[in-house]
């Protein structure tokens, strides 16, 4: 009984010193998945665990309001693009003005 | 590098080779004396014909091949296991009362390796269970083996064996289990994922013909000495299996 457990205990030691060195020496990336550091007997090419795929991005919830926005108004959709704004109210609408036309240059003085 | 033609020599020198030693010992009739060594190339043998055919059928990105890959290498982890426990009965030989602690230390190394990994593979049910739990059982117990091997290259400076040729077999088997795992150290200390996969997976590859080549020298040109010493004739392989 003493040697079963002496032995079991030798065993232990083993196999968590094989486990110890293996974390030290491929570090954090020590999961079944882990890329490059995986070991592996043969000559041929290693295929390397490919990562899993990105999860798909999350919808967009206001793809339908802008889509419909781009169909009612066409691409002039910028806030400073007068008459294509909506709001609320019932007051008058102040459109936004166009930004003022450049100073004309100074005449020459000859 | 997987795709270059020195990807290719690699590959088709380690099938040539392995091909090489199991004919010369057929030839010979090593097959009941080598009988660890006979059996663990006939896997690699085996091993490497079939990866091959499906790298050139399927091509080296397609499922197919990753899952014969990593299949067949959980036979390959486990009959270099197999070499390991032959290897240490060799070693004891003449040491029947340190057989009889080694005989219940590598089955209970299997369990518990077996029990880790399953333990781990419980915490992470949710993931497949062929590339969790098999993977992650290969890679502990290549670490283990490394550990053994270490181990029995103790035992025999301890027991200040004159097998030179056992010596050199676990010298062989210590090229195939240290070298990769030297070369995962090195590129842990220097990240840059493209390099490490090539770097990994050549060092691999050449520590394989590196342990082909070291087994080749010793059945070759090194003298058997313990099993004459000895008097040992059986199969040692089947009585390890038993133990097992």
């Amino acid at each position: 009984m003493k040697n079963l457990v002496l032995t079991f205990l030798l065993a232990l030691l083993v196999v968590l010193t094989g486990l110890s060195l293996r974390r030290a020496v491929v570090g954090n990336a020590a999961t079944a998945t882990g890329g490059p550091a995986l070991m592996a007997i043969g000559t041929g090419p290693v295929p390397w665990p490919q990562p899993p795929p990105p999860p798909p991005p999350p919808p967009k919830s206001k793809l339908a309001t802008l889509s419909l926005r781009h169909v009612v108004a066409g691409k002039v959709t910028t806030a400073t693009d007068s008459k294509i704004l909506m709001a609320i109210g019932t007051g008058p609408v102040p459109w936004p003005q166009p930004p003022p036309p450049p100073p004309p240059p100074p005449p020459s003085k000859k | 590098m997987d795709n270059s033609i020195a990807g290719l020599v690699l590959q088709c020198a380690g099938i040539i080779s392995e091909a090489a030693l199991i004919v010369y010992l057929a030839r010979r009739g090593l097959w009941k004396r080598q009988g660890a060594v006979a059996f663990y190339l006939g896997c690699l043998l085996l091993t490497e014909l079939a990866r091959a055919g499906v790298l050139y059928a399927n091509g080296l990105n397609s499922p197919q091949y990753f899952y014969v890959y990593w299949s067949t290498d959980f036979l390959l982890v486990i009959s270099a296991f197999l070499a390991v426990c032959f290897f240490f009965r060799r070693a004891c030989l003449r040491e029947e009362r340190m057989w009889r602690y080694v005989r219940l230390l590598l089955p209970l190394t299997l369990i518990l390796v077996v029990a880790i990994s399953s333990i781990l593979f419980l915490h992470n049910y949710h993931k497949l269970f062929f590339s969790y739990f098999v993977v992650e059982f290969n890679q502990n117990l290549y670490f283990t083996c490394l550990v053994l091997n270490t181990l029995l290259y103790l035992l025999l400076q301890y027991i200040e064996s004159t097998d030179d040729q056992l010596g050199l077999l676990v010298c062989g088997l210590g090229i195939q289990f240290a070298g990769p795992a030297a070369t995962f150290a090195l590129v842990h200390l220097t990240p840059g994922e493209a390099f490490a996969r090539s770097l990994s997976s050549t060092v691999m590859r050449l520590c394989t013909l590196g342990a082909l080549f070291v087994w080749a020298y010793a059945v070759m040109h090194v003298q058997d000495k313990a099993i004459r010493v000895a008097g040992h004739d059986v199969p040692v392989l089947a009585e390890v299996a038993g133990h097992i």
